[in-house]
């Protein structure tokens, strides 16, 4: 059996040390956070609003959002914190009510096969609610679960979900990974 | 051993059916030596359900006794599959390409692996066997989709274990990567990844390469070309796949890191995919400090049923999540007419009921948490490389399905993956739309690089 750490070069970043098998490991391997981004809402009417609508004249002017989510009653999304302006300016001239928080992190758990590993969503959203961190939002992909915080929230978020899936954190009061 | 160039083959089981297709099958191995490399054949069992040595026709034979078997002689049962059609394939490659070969069942090829029967993870590979081989000139041919655990004690065999699903393409992903392989070619009944699903596009075309990420996103989002474990192997040690037919000399698709791809496509995307029936739920918890109490309690008692949640979409206030139609019922009988209780931000203890009436709600004086449940749903996706850093994307497939009448119902995403939640009527329509909207129908990435014996 071998073992051995996985390299990371990151600060304020939780990984597995203990590898078992000659497969990848199983369940969380990895925690990590990263600053620089905003959070947008805009409200729609009822029924909401043709996607397009909106995306259209963003990318248009160049920026590129990301964890879209639509819910009643508008939709939500983060971009980098330096498309604020252009993001802002470009949604009134749409005459588009919204809300922007800006200074946010997403914390990403990577966690490959989390298809096959049922709970750990569920984990997630109890540890960090135990620990006083507040999710805007969440989003997830075949192999990671990401949720937008504050960015000051990132290293203790980091922290509790190290602690609760038993990895190493290897640094815990860093100041995260900027985009 | 500089001399030495290993390459794993493996047919899977609709390419090794018939006489014909096993003889498709030698002739590529045959070329591959004469060619210089040593290959490495691995092998499934023989055609599908109802055919006399599929795995499935196997498994109903002792489930006609009853249901009850011991996994660990389950999973015995289960191996014969591929040691039948290892036996014969060596046997074969032996009478028509007039070299030695030999026949090893997993355990044999030195694959060891955990004890969970069924759904055996690889713990180790010795290969020393199939290194002897590449020595005398003998040609081995290993059982795919099984392994053996480590004996209680020197003198004891192990057991024989299972991989679970697609564990023929994990047994040739991990001998690739155990000897060092130039590349691990997996045959089967289609000639490589493509854009679409063929039968919703026609004009829907074969890729030229792929990255091992946008294969595994592809495979989890419904499309049914290589299981992701074998690319998530792949990946871990650098070896090469390609996934071609063994009917014809098509170069297939060759899998591999992204920076071994060159693409000149602005906008990243290389194929749409598309789930089977899928159901979104969605809860909205007015007291939203006790909110992500209810949503651990919630999401736990579906994890304990053993389901997987996924397309998660969080608000403070609200909860949404997608559970593949099947086990719809599982799921409501968990979470439906449930009282759960949360502390307050002034540590009161505070009754919710999930429901999706509010008269059911209310009837035990809980704070009602109305579900909602949206059947007929399914997920198509846009995969990729970057997706996050492109702008536009969101916009362009927003244009595709808007503009054909088709709402998207959610989003969700990551670097090589955008999802749409959509109406099931509209599932091909809106498969169709996408290809067309990104082009890609047109190729524009590099090469797949030279196959090893491809025209010798």
């Amino acid at each position: 059996m071998e073992e051995h750490s996985q390299p990371t070069e990151q600060p304020s970043v939780a990984v597995a040390t203990r590898r078992l098998g000659f497969e990848p490991p199983r369940g969380v391997s990895r925690i990590e956070w990263r600053s620089g981004l905003a959070h947008f809402a805009i409200k729609t009417e009822e029924g909401g609003r043709a996607l397009a609508s909106v995306f259209r004249p963003l990318m248009e002017v160049g920026v590129s959002v990301d964890m879209v989510k639509l819910l009643p009653p508008g939709i939500c999304f983060t971009l980098f914190e330096g498309e604020i302006d252009v993001t802002s300016e470009t949604l009134r001239k749409l005459g588009l009510e919204f809300t922007v928080t800006p200074e946010c992190a997403v914390l990403t758990v990577y966690a490959p096969d989390m298809r096959s590993l049922p709970g750990i969503m569920a984990t997630v959203v109890g540890a960090l609610d135990h620990d006083g961190v507040r999710v805007l939002s969440t989003d997830d992909s075949y192999d990671s679960i990401f949720c937008i915080i504050d960015r000051n929230d990132g290293p203790r978020a980091c922290q509790a979900l190290a602690k609760e899936f038993g990895l190493d954190l290897k640094s815990g009061e860093g100041p995260g990974v900027e985009w | 051993m500089t001399d030495i160039k290993p390459l794993v083959m493996k047919f899977g089981g609709t390419s090794v059916r018939t006489a014909e297709q096993r003889q498709a099958a030698v002739r590529h191995v045959c070329r591959a030596r004469e060619a210089g490399y040593h290959p490495v054949v691995v092998v499934s069992a023989m055609g599908r359900k109802g055919e006399p040595y599929a795995t499935d026709t196997l498994i109903s034979l002792a489930e006609e006794i009853g249901p009850d078997m011991a996994s660990r002689e389950k999973d015995m049962l289960m191996a014969c599959g591929e040691i039948i059609s290892t036996v014969i394939m060596a046997h074969l490659i032996r009478h028509l390409g007039n070299c030695d070969t030999v026949a090893l069942s997993g355990g044999q090829a030195g694959i060891v692996t955990d004890r969970k029967f069924g759904a055996a993870r690889i713990l180790a590979i010795d290969p020393t066997r199939i290194q002897r081989c590449f020595r005398d000139g003998t040609i081995p041919v290993v059982a795919g989709f099984q392994g053996v655990t480590r004996g209680a004690a020197a003198h004891e065999h192990g057991a024989i274990t299972t991989l679970g699903r697609g564990g023929s393409d994990t047994t040739a992903s991990a001998l690739g990567a155990a000897v060092h392989a130039v590349e691990v070619q997996i045959f089967t009944d289609v000639p490589g990844i493509m854009t679409a699903d063929p039968t919703i596009v026609p004009n829907a075309r074969t890729l030229g390469t792929i990255t091992y990420r946008e294969i595994c996103e592809m495979a989890h989002q419904g499309a049914k070309v290589l299981h992701p474990r074998a690319a998530e192997i792949a990946m871990e040690y650098g070896i090469p796949l390609r996934v071609l037919s063994p009917m014809g000399d098509g170069e297939g698709t060759l899998i591999v890191a992204e920076a071994k791809v060159d693409r000149t496509r602005e906008h990243g995307v290389t194929g749409v995919a598309h789930s089977g029936a899928v159901v979104p739920l969605s809860m909205r918890v007015e007291e939203e400090y006790c909110k992500p109490q209810v949503e651990r309690d919630t999401l736990a008692r579906v994890a304990a049923e053993h389901i997987s949640v996924y397309f998660t979409s969080d608000t403070p206030e609200t909860m949404n999540f997608v559970v593949d139609e099947d086990v719809l019922p599982t799921v409501l009988n968990a979470v439906e007419n449930v009282t759960l209780t949360a502390t307050d931000r002034d540590g009161q203890p505070r009754r919710f009921r999930v429901a999706r009436h509010a008269s059911s709600a209310a009837a035990d004086d809980a704070i009602p948490v109305q579900l909602h449940v949206h059947p007929d749903c399914v997920i198509v996706s846009l995969i990729g490389r970057d997706l996050r850093r492109v702008p536009g994307v969101i916009a362009r497939a927003a244009e595709a399905l808007e503009g054909a009448g088709i709402k998207i119902l959610q989003v969700a995403g990551s670097s090589n993956c955008l999802s749409c939640l959509i109406r099931e009527p509209h599932k091909e329509e809106a498969v169709r739309r996408l290809h067309e909207k990104f082009h890609l129908h047109l190729g524009d990435e590099g090469a797949g690089g030279e196959r090893p014996m491809a025209g010798s």
